[in-house]
């Protein structure tokens, strides 16, 4: 469809079409379970969440906190508690036995089970993130511009019989079908989990499909063959890097991709698709007949460099050099900054509300790996990059793309 | 006929021929002790062998061949060797071709010492892993007590109690498979009373068995059992119940905490049962029946076991106690009418005197874990953990050639229970199973 089109035109109209997204998104008439879904992740209050888990497996799942090994627990939020669900520990630079990350795998035991709709929930411990809330305020930022991205609310996690307070945590709407059917209206699609294995910017991987396989783990359609999920990724790369800018449209969503490229460079992501070590923290998708879309996931390394410029490592990497190099996507590009700089008091009161909202008991989170002084000054740091960051971008856009700051 | 035995010795041998280059077959390779074995066994067939066929004799020592090779020491002791073989050919699923698996692989001496002390060694030539099976002294003071110490069956289960080589069926049934401790080492005081009427066995174990979970076999799990069974007609001779016995048995031991519920497995040992939390103490109780009359045999078994599930709760509260149980219904008919017993001697052995006894077999069993009732659940914790079983029909048609050689036929049609639903699986519908046998 959108593909017979020329770029700009298929620019305007999948920017009008994220628009529409979140709009019917916002109208969509909710089942019960959607609505206690969206009441769950609201981020009205800081709500308590209760991790039911027999001290043995939770001694144990501390000890071991390297492995993935589920151990049976029930989630409780308010009067619901869904029994016999599956916690592993998850991370991987955050993982740690103080203040465990976790994975909670309604059905993981019990066939089918879910929790508000949910198949899968992650308590995110934030170990990374010293003012504990910055993967939050990103994922909302990513929404703004019509990019699916996971539902966030922070939490008050307790463990145990003996209601052990844990800390300050954030429930994380894991990228699964349920999250797919919500957030695109599909009710099944071919999803993957990139995994960061070495330096990578979307070169040429050849022909094999295990180069592939490494980087992209499958999170549906697991038990299909490598050739019909791989086959599809290689064509992406393939296009890549072969193909002009028009035809790699037709496999991949650039105006989303703009969109992504554009919140990462605002906010400061210095571990994102362009980050220090290649890409990294997304999910890519497809449903079979369109292009394939990019998913964020990890975001807890922004608000860093105020001065980040529009085109950082962009030259390093295949796809975003060749956005670069094309006038009409390098335009829209700086245009979505102008945007972001635009709506900045939006990004800042969503901070300043959620700041609010979890101050006290970020202070009094036993666990947490910043001091609180390590919290305040992260907080402050935050705060002035907000404040700085409009004029630092619209400076740039003004040098590289001035007709569009005039 | 001469060709049939000479596949049965040449069959367990195919693909292992020092020649081959690769096996043909998948099956554990019978070793060359199986090939000795096997043409030892063909060669008791061809020469028809009868008891006391080989004697030699001298005041301080004999030896004799009887129903196994027999040296006595005077009044001293006796050392009777003997061997056990069963190899197993059968087809389970589509998907996969025959198989064959070499079952048992046993040798072995018992006998006597100075009358009133019994002795037996018996080891498991093909199993690295627990290779010593029965080793044990067992002391008489009189018929009502003797002790025996040592690795021993602990006495629960008809089935489980019956030697391998001396069941009516391929497989014995999966309540006694699955659900009965299996051997341990103890000391258990056992006799008869009443003119025989009853019989008990009382018993402490080192540990819950080896039919439990490896790793719960490292805890300190000690198991006290007890068996009682009563013939109330045996003394009237010409009675048709004369050969009725009913028995129970019930068995305590402690639990470790852990994964260490039982081991529930199908026909074709896929797994049943999943590992639940359990912690406090494991209690079996069984009952069974056994009617025998001329060539007829009924035999019937119920065993139901609780495991403790003591703070195994997510909240770290007490669980109900996990129930397990099983039970089978089975009849045999020795068709060539030869008198139903443990050891079944042909009137006309084969290939000498005749074609040997034939005998028909039907059996219906079932093996369950956890509960359809209430609010059940999947999970090593789950409250109510949701319902497994297995439903199994076997027919079968044994042929005992001679007292040494015996080759089984069955076919088993199993259905299994994931809740109430019905598991569809690759299984044949009725897969057929044959057993070679041979005992020495």
């Amino acid at each position: 469809m959108g593909a017979s089109h020329p770029l700009p035109v298929r620019l305007v109209r999948t920017a009008t079409a994220s628009l529409a997204v979140v709009v019917s998104l916002a109208a969509m008439p909710a089942s019960t379970a959607a609505q206690t879904a969206d009441e769950f992740f609201a981020g009205q209050s800081v709500e308590d969440v209760w991790v039911h888990i027999n001290s043995r497996d939770w001694e144990t799942l501390r000890a071991r906190v390297t492995e993935n090994t589920f151990y049976p627990c029930d989630l409780q939020w308010r009067s619901i508690r869904v029994y016999n669900a599956g916690c592993r520990s998850r991370g991987a630079g955050s993982r740690n036995p103080w203040k465990p990350g976790l994975d909670v795998d309604f059905d993981h035991y019990v066939t089918s089970q879910r929790f508000l709709g949910l198949s899968e929930l992650v308590l995110d411990n934030m170990w990374q993130d010293a003012a504990l809330l910055q993967e939050r305020v990103t994922m909302s930022v990513f929404r703004r511009v019509g990019i699916a991205a996971p539902r966030e609310a922070h939490v008050r996690l307790f463990v145990g019989s003996a209601r052990q307070f844990m800390g300050l945590y954030t429930v994380v709407d894991a990228i699964d079908l349920p999250f797919l059917q919500r957030a695109f209206g599909v009710p099944d699609a071919y999803l993957y989990e990139y995994h960061w294995h070495d330096v990578y910017n979307f070169e040429d991987l050849g022909n094999e499909l295990e180069p592939y396989a490494l980087r992209f783990e499958p999170r549906t359609h697991e038990h299909e063959s490598m050739f019909g999920l791989y086959s599809p990724i290689r064509e992406l790369i393939f296009a890549i890097n072969d193909a002009p800018l028009e035809r790699i449209g037709e496999v991949l969503d650039l105006p989303w991709l703009i969109n992504y490229l554009a919140v990462d460079n605002y906010l400061g992501d210095w571990d994102g698709l362009l980050g220090y070590a290649g890409l990294n923290n997304f999910y890519l998708m497809r449903v079979p007949g369109t292009p394939f879309k990019l998913i964020p996931w990890d975001k807890d390394v922004e608000f860093y460099d105020v001065l980040m410029p529009p085109r950082h490592n962009f030259a390093f990497n295949v796809l975003a050099s060749k956005i670069l190099a094309d006038p009409l996507a390098s335009r829209q590009y700086y245009r979505v900054l102008l945007d972001l700089a635009a709506s900045n008091q939006v990004i800042q009161d969503e901070f300043e509300r959620e700041f609010t909202q979890i101050e006290a008991v970020a202070l009094a989170d036993p666990s947490k790996r910043p001091t609180n002084e390590e919290f305040e000054t992260r907080v402050e740091e935050i705060r002035s990059f907000l404040r700085q960051r409009p004029a630092v971008v619209r400076g740039y856009v003004n040098e590289l793309a001035p007709e569009l700051t005039r | 006929m001469r060709s049939v035995i000479a596949a049965i010795a040449s069959a367990s041998c195919r693909g292992c021929s020092t020649t081959d280059a690769l096996p043909t077959f998948a099956a554990p390779c019978p070793t060359m002790r199986t090939r000795v074995l096997l043409r030892t066994s063909a060669l008791l067939m061809l020469a028809g062998a009868t008891p006391g066929s080989a004697q030699t004799s001298s005041r301080s020592m004999d030896f004799a061949f009887e129903d196994h090779p027999t040296v006595r020491l005077g009044d001293v002791a006796t050392i009777e060797g003997f061997a056990k073989l069963q190899l197993d050919w059968r087809q389970m699923d589509r998907s996969t071709s025959d198989d064959w698996d070499l079952r048992l692989l046993r040798a072995g001496v018992a006998g006597r010492v100075f009358k009133r002390i019994e002795y037996q060694v018996e080891r498991e030539l093909d199993d690295d892993t627990n290779a010593w099976r029965d080793v044990y002294v067992d002391v008489t003071a009189s018929s009502a007590l003797q002790v025996r110490g040592g690795k021993f069956k602990v006495p629960f289960s008809l089935d489980r109690l019956t030697s391998p080589m001396e069941l009516d069926f391929v497989y014995r049934s999966l309540a006694a498979s699955s659900l009965s401790p299996g051997r341990d080492v103890g000391v258990m005081a056992h006799g008869r009373l009443f003119n025989r009427i009853v019989r008990y066995d009382v018993g402490l174990f080192q540990h819950g068995g080896d039919n439990v979970r490896d790793s719960e076999r490292e805890e300190d799990d000690a198991t006290g059992a007890l068996r009682v069974t009563v013939s109330p007609w045996r003394q009237a001779r010409k009675s048709r119940w004369q050969d009725l016995t009913l028995g129970g048995g019930f068995t305590l031991g402690e639990l470790p905490e852990g994964l260490y519920s039982l081991d529930g497995r199908t026909v074709f040992d896929h797994k049943l049962f999943p590992a639940v939390y359990v912690n406090g103490r494991r209690r079996r109780i069984g009952g069974d029946a056994e009617w025998r009359n001329g060539p007829f045999q009924l035999r019937g078994e119920v065993i139901d076991v609780r495991d403790d599930r003591h703070g195994e709760g997510t909240d770290d509260n007490d669980l109900p106690a996990l129930h397990s149980g099983g039970g089978y219904v089975s009849g045999t008919w020795i068709v060539t009418g030869e008198k139903k017993n443990d050891a079944i001697k042909p009137h006309r052995p084969f290939p000498r005197q005749g074609f040997g006894a034939v005998e028909l077999a039907g059996r219906v069993e079932w093996i369950g874990f956890g509960t359809n009732d209430g609010d059940v659940s999947g999970g090593p914790r789950a409250a109510l953990p949701a319902a497994q079983r297995s439903h199994v029909v076997t027919l079968g048609i044994n042929w005992y050639l001679n007292r040494y050689v015996r080759v089984d036929a069955n076919v088993i049609h199993e259905t299994r229970y994931d809740g109430e639903a019905v598991v569809e699986t690759e299984q044949l519908s009725w897969a057929p199973v044959i057993r070679f046998q041979f005992g020495l």
